[in-house]
């Protein structure tokens, strides 16, 4: 189990450190997708052996929740987006987006961000009488990469982004120090996260039908 | 002693074997899933021997360099090859991650001196590229091996494979994916492979490694050639150790022929992984390169962070 745990600890930190690297939005939703996997892999693990069958159907229910249905529904967020936009005008193009940091500042703050989690958090976690305690600072470093990916992007779908990545920061830091939360609870957080992820989708959508564009920018100061 | 010596000439010898072979491997994949016919398994070797009975032809002013730094990059390639515990775990040189990364270094400079002994301009644009990626991936490969060596209190890359062996559960921690993550951009980076250079391109400016060798000719190519498929294939296979870190032996025994087989299956195994990559790959900007370079440079810093918070 240790194992499983390990490879999604790994895995959830490279794929969250690739997320702040990339500006492609697509490639962005498939790694989310991943993350998906690693978590829901990881619950899955923990269920089995603790031979809890509610539990496993539970935790599948959650893998596919995190790795198809919630990428998926970016995906077509962004199809959808790409078919309204001019291709012709390279400025606009809804599939990049533009961040406040270069790609490369962006990694060393994060870099910073896991190296502080460590630092920090490291020691709290040291006699929870989990035997994978040890990984939970991953979890804080995501939800604190995810904040960053919140604040420093420009558009409303990364803003979706950086909150799902946020969530699967929470769930892991609790996968990992208590070998998930009660697995009815983390159903009920997953479809909350898939509400809000619609109610935002929506909100995207009018959005962008209202002001053309989804640049969050530019929705600092109130207007006549 | 002498066991030693004959065993890491052994190592040498059975990695030289197979570095040109690996290229090949690698052309004939690639050439399968473009559709071409063509890439021979044997082609490489080929190459080379021809190269070898070819004139060599030298420029009156940079001759000197240009043979010594030739001679220089093939030996510092062969030094990689007697060293890296790729077969065997006692070699002669202690196979020390910063001896390791100063063999490499020496290597690409005298790369370097070869482009630029030439004095022609694309040789000093494809020189300055090189020695430009060089500031970025020495330091890579020295921090991310350097964060297994915190785990394992010990620089010497034959020991950390050896306590990889003993807990295999450390291979997929998250320190090993952070590693493996930043040594594989290194690596790329260090044998000119796509997305940091194209080998089959003689795009001039666009090429690399290929920029620096465009003034030699005969057996200086062929040194140089060799020097670098060596250098993927010790890469590769230090790679591959530190990933399946099994069938290592620790001097000459019985146990060689299978640790050769495995050898040569995890090579072969990663050449396609590296070659289906490639056909899926554009080259990256060379404005882009050190932003790549960068991220795995960070990724590599990450993971020594985190193994020195975990395993105090």
């Amino acid at each position: 189990m240790t194992f499983f745990l390990q490879l999604c600890a790994g895995t959830l930190l490279i794929s969250t450190i690739v997320i702040v690297w990339r500006r492609s939005l697509k490639s962005t939703a498939r790694l989310l997708s991943i993350q998906g996997l690693a978590l829901g892999f990881g619950l899955f693990a923990v269920e089995v052996t603790r031979g809890n069958s509610l539990g496993v159907a539970i935790s599948l229910t959650v893998l596919a929740l995190k790795a198809f249905v919630l990428p998926l529904l970016i995906q077509r967020r962004l199809k959808i987006i790409n078919q309204d936009s001019r291709p012709s005008d390279p400025s606009n193009n809804e599939l990049r987006d533009d961040t406040y940091l270069n790609p490369t500042a962006g990694v060393f703050i994060s870099a910073l961000l896991i190296g502080g989690a460590f630092v920090v958090t490291g020691p709290l976690f040291t006699n929870t009488g989990s035997t994978s305690s040890y990984l939970a600072p991953t979890g804080i470093a995501i939800v604190l990469i995810g904040f960053l990916i919140i604040s420093s992007r420009r558009r409303a779908i990364s803003q979706l982004i950086g909150f799902v990545v946020v969530d699967n920061g929470i769930t892991a830091t609790a996968l990992f120090v208590s070998g998930g939360v009660p697995t009815l609870v983390e159903l009920s957080s997953s479809v909350d996260v898939l509400l809000v992820v619609l109610i935002l989708q929506a909100f995207t959508y009018r959005l962008r039908d209202h002001f053309g564009h989804t640049d969050i920018s530019q929705l600092r100061n109130l207007r006549d | 002693m002498t066991l030693k010596i004959i065993s890491s000439i052994l190592q040498c010898v059975v990695v030289v074997a197979l570095s040109p072979l690996q290229i090949g491997l690698i052309r004939a994949t690639k050439a399968r899933l473009e559709g071409r016919s063509g890439g021979r398994l044997l082609r490489p070797w080929r190459e080379i021997s021809k190269l070898m009975r070819k004139e060599t032809i030298r420029y009156g002013v940079g001759s000197s360099i240009m043979a010594a730094a030739s001679i220089v990059t093939l030996s510092s390639s062969l030094a990689l090859a007697l060293t890296v515990p790729s077969l065997l775990q006692n070699s002669i040189i202690r196979p020390d991650l910063f001896v390791i990364v100063s063999i490499l270094t020496i290597g690409a400079i005298s790369q370097g001196m070869v482009g630029l002994a030439s004095g022609t301009s694309f040789g000093g644009m494809g020189s300055s590229r090189h020695l430009t990626l060089l500031a970025l991936t020495e330091p890579t490969l020295l921090i991310s091996i350097y964060a297994l060596s915190i785990a394992s209190h010990t620089t010497d890359l034959a020991k950390i494979i050896q306590l990889r062996a003993l807990h295999p559960i450390e291979v997929v921690s998250p320190v090993g994916i952070l590693v493996v993550a930043s040594l594989v951009i290194a690596v790329l980076s260090e044998t000119g492979r796509l997305p940091i250079d194209n080998p089959a391109t003689h795009l001039e400016l666009t090429m690399i490694h290929e920029a620096m060798t465009l003034e030699s000719s005969g057996r200086d190519l062929a040194f140089q050639e060799l020097a670098s498929s060596i250098k993927l294939t010790v890469l590769t296979s230090l790679l591959a150790n530190l990933l399946v870190p099994w069938p290592i032996e620790p001097s000459i025994s019985l146990g060689i022929a299978p640790a050769i087989f495995a050898l040569c299956l995890k090579i072969a195994v990663l050449s396609i992984a590296l070659s289906v990559g490639e056909t899926f790959l554009a080259k990256v900007r060379l404005f882009r390169v050190p932003e790549l370079l960068a991220g795995s440079l960070a990724i590599a810093f990450i993971a020594v962070i985190v193994s020195g918070v975990t395993t105090i």
